[in-house]
Parts: structure tokens; C-alpha cells; sequence
């Protein structure tokens, strides 16, 4: 069968599958299970299950379940409203403050931990339910979540840039250097746009006066008091990881502790409150990896049947103007990094772009920080992204539909940051040639 | 056969709570291993491999549980905008392919962890085990989710889809 036409045939049967309302992980578990058959008949049983197997050994998945234990901690102890309740005081006349709130902490824990959808888990279920009580729009409050954690990636420390780097044969410090400011870019980006919706439509967020009265130098002196036990979980996450004591996985067990230490603090740590946690945590984390597993294997088979690879050779080989090529490299791992996972794309596409770019004239690092930016979008663009579906699991009453409509103004804000990049490299390369 | 039904979920509810212990156990075991290895200076050469095998293991006692709660992610759009008796007849076309392709899915993962028993293979990690160990616990968690989807079928009426 030609490529195109497995290309084809197995998206469309998935999203046929995805719109029947069958849960997703079954989706993508006919087609492995049928393609494994097809292809491979009971020979390919052993492929199966120890795909399975890898997915969920891979170590790098340990931190989702941590992060959420974080999240779930955070939320049942009511610790995240004594952090509201001081953030009114300090900032209380600013009413876009919690969406400042929200893309600083997904940015900050997103890029030091580099697990997206851990961060997402985890916010999505301390942060939200607080954005929502307190009167802010649920898309944008969704959004701000995603798209913050997103940025996990390009931000370092980021192991897709050392996978990257390594399989580019591009430096690693650079690539890592060069995606500093560009993150930091598309957080402003986030910022402008939640300040543009909202003087649009003052109803995206509350009234300074619904929430906040006279607030007295002790009163906001309480409030900073109040707040300094946040700094545990913060040295638990971040201070370890930049102090080189912990890896970003081990990082979250700290992070875990230091959740529990806070939650002592306010004296809301009981035996209870533990079992609810980890009850919910298993059921996520569960959830999360039943995903996962189904469609990686979804992304070998793609692989096996050499739809992937003769996809980007086809595209390789195109001779046209080398910004529309540019444009087409990088819609080609955008599109398949909607349903093939990030490091099995990469093994395929970057041994073939690699010897392209030298005669279109593209600066690798500018390149591969592009194609670095362009595949972590994957993870929050409708309909397969994984970030969305680790939101849905923390928020079951939040429907799948407004989850991608959530999504989809950062996705554009994503693309208009590339299009910046694009067209002005310097913004990329300014910082990693200064090395 | 209510009896029987109920001894199946307590089953099920006490491996999915094996499971929740073994995720808790991660975040413990992770703590540990950054203790032992900068205060006490005795890094573990067990603890990620440990933490790993856990993760699979949790997941797969975790995924039937989830199948009886209706706990899986879903695109519900088609229950939102059909009729009743659609959105009714496309939840159990769903609830009997998600039966039958785990089922199949047990099968396949049943006969490699026999395959591994039989040839002793163990993991390629540091502090190797045999792999079916671990492996042995997709079958039960597919075959048990296909329980689930099939029983599934009854419910459906009643959930008022």
C-alpha cells in the first residue's frame, strides 16, 4: 500500500474514532491492535506489548505522577487559596493578576521541570479551580495553563534539546542558550494577549472592587508572612534542580515533600487528605499513561509502515523558494507531531532535514530551535495533544470542546512567535553567539 | 451473579488501591534516593529502575478501575449534539470494540509475557529482573479493562445517555 494512503486511512480512521466518543486511549488501541495484525500477525505480539512495557518504564514519565501529587496536595490542603488570598492584598488592583499568576508559575515550574503535562496536571488541579471561584473566564484561565507549560521545552533545561543537539550534531549549550529568549518572547506574547481580551471584554476577568477592600502596610506585611512557606516547595523544585542536587524527576519527590510540608504548616495534613491525594494522583497518572502508551505504539506502527519517513523525504526533495521549503519543513513535523510522539519524530525527521539545511543557507541553530518550538506545539493543538488530555483528566467537568477552543489562541500566539522568529534570526542567535 | 460482580469489583478496587500505594511508594523512593545519595553519601543503583517498574505496574492495576468509573479521557462531542438513541447506540458500538480490542490486546500481551517466562529474559536496566515481573500485570489490567467494557453495556441505559 502506498504511504500516502496509510497516512491517510489511519488519521482519518483516528479521528473518526476520536469524534465516536470512545476514549481515547481505545482509539488509538484498534488501530495499533488491527495495524499489529495487519502488518505483522502474531510475530508482531511481542513488538505490542513491550511497546507497552517501554512507554510506561520510560523514566522521564515518573514526574507526571509527582507533579500531580503536587497539584493534588495543593488543592485539598487549600494551601493555593492562602497564596490568593495574599496575592489580593499585594497586587489586589491589578485584576489580570491570577492570569499573571497562572503563565508565571507554568512557565517557571514548566521550564525547571521540563514535564509539561506534570505541570499542567498539577496546576490544572490547584491553580484552576481557584481562577474559576474567583470569577476568571475558563478559557483563558485553560489557556494560560497549556500554553505556559508549553514552554517546558524550549526554556532550559530541556532534554529535547539535548536529543535534539545530539542527533543535529549542533552545540548543545547554544541550542539551549538560544531558546531563552524566545521563551521568555512568548510569554510576553501570552501576557499581551490576556490584556488585549480583556480590555476588549472587561467580562474575561473579575473587578478589582468584587474581590478586594482596603488593604493596610500590615495587612499586605501578613500577606508576604503568609506566603514564605511557598518557598519550600519552590526550593523543593527549582532550588534542586539548579543547585544540581536533584534530576528534574527527582526534583518532584522533593517537590512532593515540600507540598506536604506546607500543607502541615497550615494545618490542614491529615491521613485523609493523603488517601484522596494519591487516589487521584493513580487515577491520572493512569489515564495519562493509557494515552501515552496507545499512541506511541501508534507512532511505530506509522513509522514500521514507512508512511513517516517517505512523508518528509517527499518533502525533502521539493525544489522551491527556500522560505516557502522553510515553511514546509516545519508544517510537516507540526502536523505529525500531533499524533507521533516528539522523540520518535525526531529519530525520523532530523537524520533528513539535516544535509537540507547547508545548501538553503538556514543557521542550524536558528533552524533547530524553530523545529524545536514547532514540535513542543504539538502538545496543546487540538484534537491529539497531550497537554489537553492530562488537563482533561484533572478537570472531568471541563469538556474536551473547551479545551481545544481554549487552546487554540495560544497555538496562534505560538505560530505568530515563530513567524517572529522566522523573519528575524537574530532574535534566536543573538544570545548563543555571545558564547 | 451479583455476588460474583461484587467480588470482581472489590478485586479490582483492591489492586487498583496496590496501586495507588506503589505511586505513593515513587514519590517516597524518590525522596530517599536524593537523601541517601547527598546526606548520607550512598546513592542507590536500584531506586530509578525501581520507580519505573512501579510506574507500569500502577498504571496497568490502575486502567481497569478507571474503564468501571468511566475515568478515561473522551471526545464527547457526538453525546452533546445527537439524539438520544445515537449518542445510546454509538456508547455501546464504543463499549463493545473497547471489550473486544482489549481483549485481543490481553491476548497479545499475555502470550509475550509467556514468551519472556519461557526464554528468562530480563530488563535491560541496571538492576536487572525478569521481565514478566513487570509485564505480567498488561495482560491483567487489558483483560480486566474488557471485563469492565462489556459490563459496561448494562450501564448504559441507566447513565442516561
Amino acid at each position: 500500500m502506498e504511504w500516502y494512503v496509510v497516512l491517510i486511512v489511519g488519521l482519518t480512521l483516528l479521528l473518526g474514532l476520536f469524534l465516536s466518543g470512545a476514549p481515547i486511549f481505545i482509539a488509538f488501541m484498534i488501530i495499533n491492535v488491527a495495524g499489529t495484525l495487519v502488518y505483522f500477525g502474531p510475530a508482531g505480539f511481542g513488538m505490542f506489548a513491550n511497546s507497552l512495557y517501554d512507554t510506561t518504564t520510560f523514566p522521564t514519565l515518573i514526574a507526571v505522577p509527582l507533579f500531580i501529587l503536587m497539584g493534588e496536595f495543593l488543592f485539598r490542603s487549600g494551601a493555593m487559596d492562602v497564596l490568593y488570598d495574599s496575592l489580593d492584598k499585594l497586587v489586589g488592583r491589578s485584576r489580570l493578576r491570577l492570569y499573571y499568576l497562572s503563565i508565571a508559575l507554568s512557565t517557571m515550574f514548566g521550564a525547571l521541570s521540563g514535564a509539561a503535562m506534570g505541570v499542567v496536571a498539577m496546576l490544572g488541579r490547584s491553580l484552576f479551580p481557584g481562577l474559576i471561584a474567583r470569577g476568571y473566564d475558563r478559557g483563558i484561565s485553560t489557556g494560560t495553563i497549556l500554553a505556559g507549560a508549553s514552554l517546558a521545552p524550549i526554556i532550559p533545561p530541556s532534554i529535547l534539546v539535548i536529543i535534539i543537539g545530539s542527533l543535529a550534531q549542533v552545540s548543545i549549550a547554544r541550542l539551549l542558550i538560544a531558546g531563552i529568549v524566545p521563551g521568555l518572547i512568548l510569554a510576553g506574547l501570552f501576557l499581551a494577549y490576556i490584556m488585549i481580551r480583556v480590555k476588549l471584554d472587561p467580562s474575561r476577568a473579575p473587578a478589582v472592587a468584587d474581590d478586594i477592600g482596603d488593604v493596610t502596610w500590615r495587612d499586605r506585611g501578613i500577606a508576604v508572612l503568609r506566603m514564605i512557606p511557598f518557598t519550600i516547595i519552590i526550593l523543593g523544585v527549582l532550588g534542586t534542580i539548579m543547585a544540581g542536587i536533584a534530576t528534574p524527576e527527582e526534583s518532584a519527590g522533593t517537590g512532593v515533600l515540600g507540598t506536604l510540608i506546607v500543607a502541615k504548616i497550615y494545618g490542614r495534613l491529615n491521613f485523609g487528605l493523603i488517601r484522596e491525594a494519591c487516589d487521584s494522583t493513580a487515577r491520572i497518572t493512569a489515564m495519562i499513561l493509557a494515552i501515552m502508551m496507545s499512541s506511541k505504539m501508534f507512532g511505530q506502527l506509522l513509522a514500521f509502515s514507512g508512511s513517516t519517513t517517505a512523508l518528509v523525504g517527499f518533502i525533502g526533495d521539493i525544489e522551491v523558494n527556500r522560505w516557502f521549503l522553510l515553511f514546509i519543513l516545519m508544517a510537516v513535523p507540526f502536523l505529525l507531531c500531533l499524533f507521533i510522539d516528539q522523540v520518535a519524530l525526531m529519530l525520523v525527521v532530523i537524520p533528513i532535514y539535516m544535509p537540507l539545511l547547508q545548501p538553503l543557507g538556514f543557521d542550524p541553530i536558528w533552524f533547530w530551535l524553530l523545529f524545536l518550538i514547532n514540535i513542543t506545539l504539538g502538545g496543546i493543538t487540538p484534537p491529539f495533544g497531550y497537554t489537553m488530555f492530562a488537563f482533561k483528566g484533572v478537570q472531568p467537568t471541563v469538556p474536551m470542546t473547551d479545551i481545544y477552543n481554549a487552546s487554540w489562541p495560544f497555538v496562534f500566539i505560538f505560530l505568530i512567535g515563530m513567524l517572529i522568529f522566522a523573519a528575524f534570526p537574530g532574535v534566536v542567535t543573538w544570545l548563543p553567539n555571545l558564547l | 451473579m451479583n455476588a460474583v460482580l461484587r467480588i470482581h469489583d472489590r478485586i479490582t478496587y483492591v489492586l487498583f488501591t496496590i496501586g495507588v500505594i506503589l505511586i505513593a511508594l515513587i514519590g517516597v523512593l524518590y525522596v530517599y534516593e536524593v537523601a541517601s545519595r547527598y546526606f548520607l553519601n550512598a546513592p542507590t543503583d536500584w531506586g530509578n529502575d525501581t520507580s519505573s517498574f512501579m510506574l507500569s505496574v500502577a498504571t496497568f492495576l490502575c486502567i481497569p478501575q478507571l474503564v468501571k468509573d468511566g475515568g478515561h479521557v473522551a471526545v464527547t462531542i457526538i453525546f452533546q449534539y445527537s439524539t438520544p438513541a445515537v449518542a445510546l447506540w454509538v456508547a455501546r458500538i464504543t463499549a463493545i470494540a473497547g471489550a473486544i480490542v482489549c481483549a485481543i490486546a490481553a491476548y497479545m500481551a499475555f502470550e509475550e509475557a509467556g514468551r519472556q517466562i519461557a526464554n528468562d529474559i530480563l530488563t535491560n536496566t541496571t538492576t536487572a529482573i525478569p521481565k514478566w515481573w513487570v509485564t505480567s500485570f498488561i495482560p491483567y489490567g487489558l483483560a480486566n479493562a474488557s471485563i469492565y467494557f462489556v459490563r459496561t453495556l448494562n450501564r448504559i441505559p441507566q447513565a442516561g445517555i
